[in-house]
Protein backbone atom coordinates (compact mmCIF):
# COMPACT_ATOMS: atom_id res chain seq x y z
CA UNK A 1 0.00 0.00 0.00
CA UNK A 2 1.36 3.53 -0.58
CA UNK A 3 0.82 6.35 1.46
CA UNK A 4 2.08 9.94 1.73
CA UNK A 5 2.86 11.56 4.65
CA UNK A 6 1.80 15.42 3.92
CA UNK A 7 3.99 17.90 6.18
CA UNK A 8 2.27 20.96 7.09
CA UNK A 9 3.09 24.19 6.56
CA UNK A 10 4.17 27.14 9.20
CA UNK A 11 4.97 31.01 9.36
CA UNK A 12 8.45 30.22 8.98
CA UNK A 13 8.07 27.46 6.04
CA UNK A 14 5.63 30.24 4.33
CA UNK A 15 8.01 33.14 5.32
CA UNK A 16 11.20 31.14 3.13
CA UNK A 17 12.96 30.25 6.59
CA UNK A 18 15.14 27.23 5.76
CA UNK A 19 14.77 24.70 9.01
CA UNK A 20 17.75 24.87 11.26
CA UNK A 21 21.29 22.73 10.68
CA UNK A 22 19.79 20.42 13.32
CA UNK A 23 16.21 19.86 11.83
CA UNK A 24 17.96 19.43 8.99
CA UNK A 25 20.42 16.63 10.17
CA UNK A 26 17.37 15.02 11.60
CA UNK A 27 15.08 14.82 9.22
CA UNK A 28 18.41 13.53 7.13
CA UNK A 29 18.45 10.85 9.47
CA UNK A 30 14.80 10.01 9.38
CA UNK A 31 15.16 9.48 5.45
CA UNK A 32 17.90 7.40 5.75
CA UNK A 33 15.72 5.15 8.23
CA UNK A 34 13.18 5.15 5.46
CA UNK A 35 15.52 3.99 2.82
CA UNK A 36 17.44 1.29 4.54
CA UNK A 37 13.81 -0.05 5.58
CA UNK A 38 13.07 -0.09 1.50
CA UNK A 39 9.82 1.99 1.91
CA UNK A 40 10.63 5.10 0.69
CA UNK A 41 9.30 5.93 -2.80
CA UNK A 42 9.74 9.80 -3.10
CA UNK A 43 10.11 12.51 -0.92
CA UNK A 44 10.07 16.55 -1.60
CA UNK A 45 10.21 20.20 0.54
CA UNK A 46 8.32 22.76 -1.28
CA UNK A 47 9.43 26.37 -1.59
CA UNK A 48 6.81 29.21 0.20
CA UNK A 49 3.20 29.61 -1.73
CA UNK A 50 4.76 32.96 -2.35
CA UNK A 51 6.56 31.24 -5.37
CA UNK A 52 3.19 28.98 -5.99
CA UNK A 53 -0.22 30.10 -7.85
CA UNK A 54 -3.51 28.31 -7.70
CA UNK A 55 -5.79 27.79 -10.83
CA UNK A 56 -9.52 27.69 -10.52
CA UNK A 57 -11.79 26.06 -12.80
CA UNK A 58 -15.67 26.78 -13.37
CA UNK A 59 -18.10 27.07 -15.67
CA UNK A 60 -15.65 26.61 -18.53
CA UNK A 61 -13.59 29.68 -17.44
CA UNK A 62 -10.60 29.16 -15.42
CA UNK A 63 -8.40 31.59 -13.14
CA UNK A 64 -5.13 32.44 -11.84
CA UNK A 65 -4.69 33.64 -7.93
CA UNK A 66 -0.98 34.12 -7.38
CA UNK A 67 0.62 32.91 -3.91
CA UNK A 68 0.91 33.53 -1.01
CA UNK A 69 -2.04 31.98 0.57
CA UNK A 70 -2.86 33.06 3.63
CA UNK A 71 -4.43 29.85 5.10
CA UNK A 72 -0.89 28.56 6.34
CA UNK A 73 -2.04 25.52 8.56
CA UNK A 74 -3.80 24.42 5.59
CA UNK A 75 -0.50 24.85 3.75
CA UNK A 76 1.86 22.13 2.59
CA UNK A 77 5.39 22.25 3.20
CA UNK A 78 6.92 19.09 2.02
CA UNK A 79 5.87 15.15 1.28
CA UNK A 80 7.34 11.68 1.62
CA UNK A 81 5.50 8.64 -0.61
CA UNK A 82 6.00 5.25 1.07
CA UNK A 83 5.34 1.75 0.06
CA UNK A 84 4.19 0.31 3.76
CA UNK A 85 2.33 -2.88 4.42
CA UNK A 86 -0.53 -1.19 5.91
CA UNK A 87 -2.27 2.38 7.43
CA UNK A 88 -0.64 1.60 10.82
CA UNK A 89 2.84 1.69 9.44
CA UNK A 90 2.39 4.25 7.82
CA UNK A 91 1.08 5.53 11.42
CA UNK A 92 3.94 4.62 12.96
CA UNK A 93 6.79 6.34 10.58
CA UNK A 94 4.40 9.75 10.49
CA UNK A 95 5.12 9.20 14.50
CA UNK A 96 8.50 9.34 13.55
CA UNK A 97 9.28 12.54 11.57
CA UNK A 98 11.63 14.93 13.36
CA UNK A 99 10.43 18.42 14.59
CA UNK A 100 11.89 21.39 15.95
CA UNK A 101 9.13 22.07 18.40
CA UNK A 102 5.48 21.02 16.91
CA UNK A 103 3.85 20.10 13.77
CA UNK A 104 1.39 17.82 11.54
CA UNK A 105 1.73 15.26 9.31
CA UNK A 106 -1.09 14.37 7.48
CA UNK A 107 -1.55 10.63 5.99
CA UNK A 108 -3.59 9.48 3.13
CA UNK A 109 -3.38 6.47 0.85
CA UNK A 110 -2.60 6.82 -2.57
CA UNK A 111 -5.20 5.18 -5.44
CA UNK A 112 -2.81 2.59 -7.47
CA UNK A 113 -3.63 1.26 -10.88
CA UNK A 114 -5.73 -1.70 -9.71
CA UNK A 115 -8.20 0.44 -8.60
CA UNK A 116 -9.25 1.62 -11.36
CA UNK A 117 -9.02 -1.55 -13.28
CA UNK A 118 -12.71 -2.26 -13.06
CA UNK A 119 -13.64 1.04 -14.58
CA UNK A 120 -11.43 0.22 -17.57
CA UNK A 121 -10.95 -2.78 -17.94
CA UNK A 122 -14.24 -2.93 -20.00
CA UNK A 123 -13.17 -1.26 -23.12
CA UNK A 124 -10.09 -1.21 -25.52
CA UNK A 125 -9.47 2.32 -24.66
CA UNK A 126 -9.56 2.05 -20.89
CA UNK A 127 -7.24 -1.35 -21.02
CA UNK A 128 -4.41 1.01 -23.39
CA UNK A 129 -4.81 3.68 -20.21
CA UNK A 130 -4.46 0.79 -17.73
CA UNK A 131 -1.02 0.11 -19.98
CA UNK A 132 0.22 3.35 -20.39
CA UNK A 133 -0.38 3.82 -16.81
CA UNK A 134 1.66 0.69 -15.62
CA UNK A 135 4.72 1.38 -18.06
CA UNK A 136 4.71 5.10 -16.72
CA UNK A 137 5.21 3.45 -13.35
CA UNK A 138 7.36 1.28 -14.26
CA UNK A 139 9.97 3.79 -16.29
CA UNK A 140 10.02 6.01 -12.83
CA UNK A 141 10.30 3.37 -10.65
CA UNK A 142 6.88 4.92 -8.66
CA UNK B 1 -7.60 10.34 19.84
CA UNK B 2 -8.75 9.80 15.82
CA UNK B 3 -10.90 12.12 14.40
CA UNK B 4 -12.07 12.47 10.92
CA UNK B 5 -10.21 15.44 8.77
CA UNK B 6 -13.43 17.41 7.86
CA UNK B 7 -12.12 20.34 6.04
CA UNK B 8 -12.93 18.69 2.72
CA UNK B 9 -12.33 21.37 0.71
CA UNK B 10 -8.54 21.98 1.56
CA UNK B 11 -7.85 18.28 1.02
CA UNK B 12 -5.81 16.54 -1.62
CA UNK B 13 -7.29 14.60 -4.27
CA UNK B 14 -4.11 13.56 -6.07
CA UNK B 15 -0.48 15.55 -7.55
CA UNK B 16 1.64 15.45 -10.35
CA UNK B 17 5.20 16.04 -10.35
CA UNK B 18 6.74 17.48 -13.39
CA UNK B 19 9.82 19.28 -14.25
CA UNK B 20 8.90 22.46 -16.60
CA UNK B 21 10.67 25.62 -17.37
CA UNK B 22 8.59 27.95 -16.16
CA UNK B 23 5.51 28.52 -13.72
CA UNK B 24 4.15 29.81 -16.92
CA UNK B 25 4.23 26.64 -18.58
CA UNK B 26 2.90 25.00 -15.18
CA UNK B 27 -0.09 27.39 -15.39
CA UNK B 28 -0.89 26.59 -18.86
CA UNK B 29 -0.56 22.81 -18.04
CA UNK B 30 -2.94 22.89 -14.67
CA UNK B 31 -5.24 24.93 -16.58
CA UNK B 32 -5.57 22.24 -19.44
CA UNK B 33 -5.92 19.28 -16.88
CA UNK B 34 -8.85 21.53 -14.85
CA UNK B 35 -10.41 21.87 -18.60
CA UNK B 36 -10.55 17.79 -19.21
CA UNK B 37 -11.82 17.68 -14.81
CA UNK B 38 -14.84 19.81 -15.78
CA UNK B 39 -14.37 21.82 -12.20
CA UNK B 40 -12.06 22.57 -9.29
CA UNK B 41 -8.85 24.15 -8.04
CA UNK B 42 -5.36 22.77 -8.72
CA UNK B 43 -2.41 24.39 -6.58
CA UNK B 44 1.06 25.03 -8.08
CA UNK B 45 4.01 24.28 -5.58
CA UNK B 46 8.03 25.31 -6.15
CA UNK B 47 9.66 22.21 -5.46
CA UNK B 48 13.20 23.00 -3.45
CA UNK B 49 16.11 21.45 -5.24
CA UNK B 50 18.96 19.98 -3.27
CA UNK B 51 21.52 23.02 -3.47
CA UNK B 52 18.54 25.17 -1.22
CA UNK B 53 19.65 23.14 1.63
Amino acid sequence: MKFMMIIKANEDSEAGVMPSEKLLLAMGKYNEQLVKSGVLLAADGLRASSKGARINFANGKSTVVDGPFAETKELIAGYWIIQVKSKAEAIEWARRVPFDVEGQIEVRQLFEAADFEPELRGSAEGRALLDAEQSFRKRTNT
Amino acid sequence: MREMAAETKELIAGIAMVNLDSMTDAVSRAKKFLALVGEGESEIRLIHDGAAF
